[in-house]
């Protein structure tokens, strides 16, 4: 359920590109914004899931974002991709899963340094398998 | 007697119209003559080149009045055609607060972005197909985080492989080259389009796949 592991961050584009326009009918230009994303296991089809809230935190400052549960797509059996667009790119890190009901909420991952986003918990895991401090209420 | 004119990349409905004397874009595409050409191009916005659009006869419009008295016409405003942008990023998120420049033809727009993302400018007649747009991530940034060279009226339909290759560029999902060609680079942006919305990911841009684009596209 809790099976993240950070793909390539990613950067703006330097170099112009060429971009062909209708006019008169509405244009969408996605810019890759420099952020983080995340692999993350959990269905999201789950009654119980749907309202969760994926909160991750930057420890050195007042910044974190919000991702809903409802709001994502799996791209693959039960797992979706999480886009923290703006975060910064040092300090420390904590992903929180917030059930957003009577049950508390819990740390995917807690006090990373941004270096090390990248080795998290690359393997599948089942609930009896997740180590301790992944599994620790938020105080 | 009607003529026929062949579109070449750049054109847009109303160009075409006002080069053979319209002022507005329905007097050729709203026409008659063109009933097939609408089914075949739903969109008159995004037309392609090689099509053959019927040019109907320019008949002066006769209006009977009485003389030795003062009659009023009122002449239309003349049609304006508009670009209209939308900046998101990945997650689907306006670009709220970010600094964009625009320069097309004799216009430059410097403004920040609204809650929508939505960046709107009419184009007066004669205004280049050529733009360029700039994107600032941060305000204190002297150089930009992104440039786009716009090519305008150069969308094509996204039942062509060009118009698919230059929605998924312009979506995020590089295809690379939009040269109407399929290859390596082309087939993993469609997958990645697809994989996105939660398609089928064959890297086959089919009739749902196109649905899509124009959907996530805007046209």
């Amino acid at each position: 359920m809790t099976d993240t592991q950070q793909t390539n961050n990613q950067n703006p584009q330097p170099q112009p590109m060429l971009a062909p326009m209708a006019i008169g009918s509405l244009n969408t230009l996605v810019i890759d914004v420099p952020g983080i994303t995340f692999l993350y296991q959990i269905d999201v089809d789950a009654t119980m899931a749907k309202n969760d809230e994926l909160i991750l935190q930057h420890l050195e400052s007042n910044w974190e974002y919000r991702i809903k549960v409802a709001d994502l797509t799996e791209f693959e059996d039960n797992w979706v991709e999480l886009f923290y667009p703006n975060a910064p790119e040092n300090g420390t890190f904590s992903l929180i899963q917030d059930p957003k009901d009577d049950d508390d909420p819990y740390y995917v991952f807690e006090e990373l340094s941004y270096d090390s986003l990248g080795n998290v918990v690359p393997e599948t895991q089942t609930p009896d398998t997740i180590p301790d401090e992944q599994e620790d209420d938020l105080p | 007697m009607a003529t026929q004119y062949t579109v070449v990349q750049g054109d847009t409905i109303l160009r075409i119209a006002k080069a053979h004397g319209f002022a507005k874009s329905d007097s050729i595409y709203q026409h008659a003559d063109n009933a097939a050409y609408r089914e075949l191009r739903p969109n008159p916005n995004v037309i392609y080149p090689g099509d053959i659009i019927n040019i109907p006869d320019k008949t002066p419009k006769v209006v009977r009045r009485a003389t030795n008295k003062t009659h009023r016409f009122v002449v239309s405003k003349p049609e304006v055609e508009t670009l209209k942008i939308k900046l998101q990023n990945k997650a689907g998120d306006a670009l709220q607060g970010k600094r964009i420049t625009l320069s097309v033809g004799a216009q430059d727009l410097d403004v920040e972005l609204g809650a929508d993302g939505l960046l709107s400018i009419d184009l007066p007649e004669g205004t280049e197909c050529e733009g360029e747009l700039k994107v600032f991530f941060s305000p204190s940034d002297t150089e930009p985080t992104c440039t786009f060279m716009l090519e305008l009226g150069h969308l094509d339909p996204v039942d062509e492989l060009s118009g698919v290759q230059a929605r998924c560029n312009l979506l995020g999902h590089d295809c690379g080259v939009v040269d109407g060609i399929m290859g390596s680079n082309t087939r993993q942006g469609i997958k990645a389009f697809q994989t996105r919305n939660s398609l089928e990911v064959d890297g086959i841009a089919g009739p749902l796949t196109q649905q899509a684009l124009q959907k996530a596209y805007g046209c």
